[in-house]
């Protein structure tokens, strides 16, 4: 199930960033936009941000990417994703929303359950889990 | 602290358990203060460990990383490598552990190690971890940290025998002993800042991780599974239409159990004082001592400490819901509502204890990571309603609203309390709209918030939780509270009515000389002179109004008043709609020096204080102003 219809036309107008990434899955990485950083190891597999995903989905964390939501804070957010946990083969499954927009997201990771607003959640890149979770 | 203790530190991440285990190992043998420099709560405890040897423990902040995003975790890991405040790392740390979250908690470990001081690993809740189906072999976990690893329990008696015995079997260095008769160097302490915490990128970190995912295979034959009715229990709580129907009910319940559970309580004090204050001052001739004790100590300070059973109550709901787990999620329901306004679900928890007190509200908004929404929250957590404004209230709802019942369901004093809790709340939303237009740029911060698995709060830590805070309330009656009683009795009884007054002797007093000062001021909203004398000694602490009215009234009438309780006397004395003003007066009550002080030790700003003192002035006289009148135009 891809949710890309969902909230992307709103994505676009806030965040920039969004574009390219959600035009279609498996697209060429914009390797000479320095704003995306390097490409994801797994470029090739279908590949989501976290809020795209619907509750009790699960996926597997590809890789955390920079975004502008955050300024100049955004390398010490990415710092403590990794830390807390969201760090590339990570299973990750949703476990609800709020009340409005699907904001904040609350998600499983590691056995661990952490809350996340919809702009922490696009900057993890996801990917369909192939097989069960270990966990 | 002298130099002959052991000094030991507890690091962990947030909701270890480790504040638990900090209360099993000292008992109440703590004293809570502030950090030098930032007022990050600073908890201290001592225990005498098997050789007799003084040990005293240090609770830090709750930390992820030693690669700080707030200010209590900069206290961490300052701490942690020494140099914090011109003091020398802890002989020994106690990295605690929560066994049913071993990934994070051993990451931090790891970090911790790099830095390279005496460790030993605590595997906390591990009682909670087994029965979750957790099989570890704390041997070969042992082995491979490369470090003591003891289990724990903190919620069970003897839970921290292992660490005790661990600790006491630790001798400290005596070369680092001797090191510590120098002063620490500062620039040694910033190279070994540098060194102890590298910069970290996905590689090292992934590193990290790798080490603790070996450390876990080779320890740990079976994971712990959550239980099912944790994820079902979630499903409710976290639902975003049944989950908000839960907190509000929640909160109603929380309330009104502040209201009713403490008459009881409340009246049994009252009679105590009363027949305290006849034992002592009975047999006592009439004059000025007699007086003193009567009016000034009796009825002054024991108007104040009748309080302490809301108080209580209300802590001890803010102190369960913390330790079960709930907080995090009534903060996760709550975001997106709190970011309309510039906030987020991190404001919650700082304002929820502002509904107890401003003062560790403040304090508490030091886990914000925003600087912008840390100062917003700051300046709207007077605007809850704290326990000190609930005297008030109950005096002047008991005296001027009829208890009458409503739908047959609600009463009509519950309802009005409960407006002007709501009145608190609407004014703080719209203040910190203003307040988000005014700061204009906004750089969304992460929420970033776990949320524990749910646990039983466990008595023993509610209890402590509680008698810190009865410690901390009385100690403010017994000193600040009481002086002032004192004085505003001065005040109020020197000099004497001059002969043939018509007025009630505090009339001429200097209480009532400054009061009728102020009365210009304060005539429009409806305040007589005696409102005004009250509100001079209530800077000190909202609750002391109550009892400088108690005295106001006690020595300006006969004695068959000073007899009767003040609720009557303002039922016959003030019209309604002074008594409106009044309560909306206390919504926005400005006149509390305490949280104008935390304010300025918080924001480090005498402008932010002024701009406080300034804006709750301004509020609190228009809601006077406007209710006044406009009850007076309805009820004339």
């Amino acid at each position: 199930m891809i949710t890309f219809m969902d909230g992307s036309p709103q994505q676009q107008s806030t965040n920039q960033l969004m574009t390219g990434v959600n035009t279609a899955p498996g697209d060429a990485w914009p390797e000479n936009d320095a704003r995306f950083g390097a490409a994801p190891e797994f470029a090739a597999a279908p590949t989501r941000t976290l809020e795209q995903l619907g509750k009790g989905e699960h996926a597997i964390v590809v890789d955390i990417k920079a975004s502008l939501a955050f300024g100049s804070l955004d390398a010490l957010v990415t710092r403590r994703l990794w830390e807390l946990g969201f760090l590339p083969g990570a299973s990750i499954s949703v476990v609800g929303f709020g009340l409005l927009k699907r904001d904040p997201i609350a998600v499983k990771i590691g056995g661990t359950k952490f809350a996340l607003r919809r702009a922490e959640a696009q900057k993890i890149l996801v990917k369909s889990e192939s097989n069960k979770a270990a966990q | 602290m002298s130099t002959d203790a052991l000094r030991i530190a507890l690091v962990g991440n947030p909701n270890c358990g480790k504040s638990a285990l900090f209360n099993l190992l000292t008992g109440s043998r703590q004293k809570v203060a502030n950090y030098p420099g930032v007022t990050v709560e600073k908890r201290e405890g001592e225990f005498t460990d098997a050789k007799q040897r003084r040990c005293a423990v240090l609770d830090l902040p709750g930390t992820y990383s030693l690669q700080v995003a707030s200010a209590d975790e900069r206290v961490t890991r300052d701490v942690v490598i020494g140099g914090f405040g011109g003091e020398l790392p802890p002989d020994l740390l106690v990295a605690v552990l929560d066994a049913t979250n071993l990934r994070l908690g051993l990451r931090l470990v790891l970090e911790l190690k790099a830095v390279g001081r005496p460790m030993i690993v605590a595997l906390n809740l591990i009682d909670l971890a087994r029965q979750r189906g957790l099989e570890i072999d704390v041997a070969k976990l042992q082995l491979g940290l490369g470090l003591p690893v003891v289990e724990t329990v903190a919620v069970r008696k003897r839970g921290a025998q292992a660490l005790v015995d661990a600790i006491a079997a630790f001798t400290p260095d005596a070369s680092a002993h001797e090191d510590s008769e120098k002063r620490v160097d500062a620039a040694k302490i910033s190279t070994l800042r540098r060194i102890a915490v590298p910069e970290a990128d996905a590689k090292s970190i992934q590193a990290l991780y790798t080490q603790v995912e070996a450390l876990l295979n080779a320890s740990v034959h079976k994971n712990c599974v959550l239980p099912a009715w944790q994820d079902r229990l979630d499903a409710v709580v976290m639902h975003p239409v049944l989950g908000l129907t839960l907190l509000a009910l929640v909160l109603f319940f929380m309330f009104q159990a502040v209201f009713a559970w403490a008459a009881p309580l409340m009246e049994g004090l009252t009679a105590g004082v009363m027949m305290l204050s006849d034992l002592v001052v009975g047999s006592m001739q009439e004059g000025p001592l007699k007086s003193l004790l009567r009016d000034g100590l009796f009825a002054g300070v024991g108007s104040v400490v009748v309080f302490l059973p809301q108080i209580l109550i209300l802590f001890a709901f803010i102190l369960a819901l913390e330790d079960s787990g709930y907080l995090p999620r009534a903060a996760f329901l709550l975001d997106r509502l709190m970011l309309s306004v510039g906030l987020s679900g991190r404001s919650f928890i700082p304002l929820l204890s502002s509904f107890a007190c401003a003062v560790p509200g403040i304090m508490a908004t030091r886990t914000i990571t925003n600087p912008r929404e840390r100062l917003v929250t700051i300046m709207i957590a007077p605007l809850m309603t704290c326990s000190a404004r609930l005297p008030v209230y109950t005096l002047i709802i008991g005296a001027m609203i009829p208890r009458q019942s409503v739908f047959g369901l609600f009463n009509l004093q519950g309802i009005t309390l409960f407006a002007l809790y709501v009145a608190g709340i609407v004014s703080s939303i719209v203040v910190a709209a203003i307040a988000q237009r005014a700061v204009k740029v906004r750089t969304a911060f992460p929420l970033l918030l776990e949320l524990p698995s749910y646990r039983w709060p466990h008595p023993r830590n509610l209890l402590i939780g509680l008698w810190e805070r009865a410690r901390i309330f009385l100690r403010r009656v017994g000193t600040t509270i009481l002086v002032l009683m004192i004085l505003l009795w001065f005040l109020a009884s020197y000099p004497g009515a001059p002969a043939g007054a018509t007025e009630p002797a505090v009339y001429y007093s200097f209480a009532g000389l400054i009061g009728r000062g102020l009365e210009v001021l304060f005539a429009p909203i409806g305040f007589g002179w005696q409102i005004c004398i009250a509100l001079v000694p209530g800077m000190a602490a909202r609750e002391v109004a109550v009892g400088a009215l108690g005295t106001v009234y006690a020595l300006s009438g006969t004695d068959d008043q000073v007899a009767n309780a003040l609720a009557p006397i303002i039922a016959s004395q003030w019209s309604f709609a002074t008594s409106l003003a009044f309560l909306a007066w206390f919504v926005y009550a400005p006149q509390c020096l305490s949280t104008l002080a935390v304010t300025q030790r918080e924001t480090n700003s005498w402008k932010m204080t002024a701009l406080m003192t300034g804006y709750l002035f301004a509020m609190a006289y228009a809601a006077a102003f406007l209710t006044y009148r406009i009850t007076l135009f309805f009820t004339t």
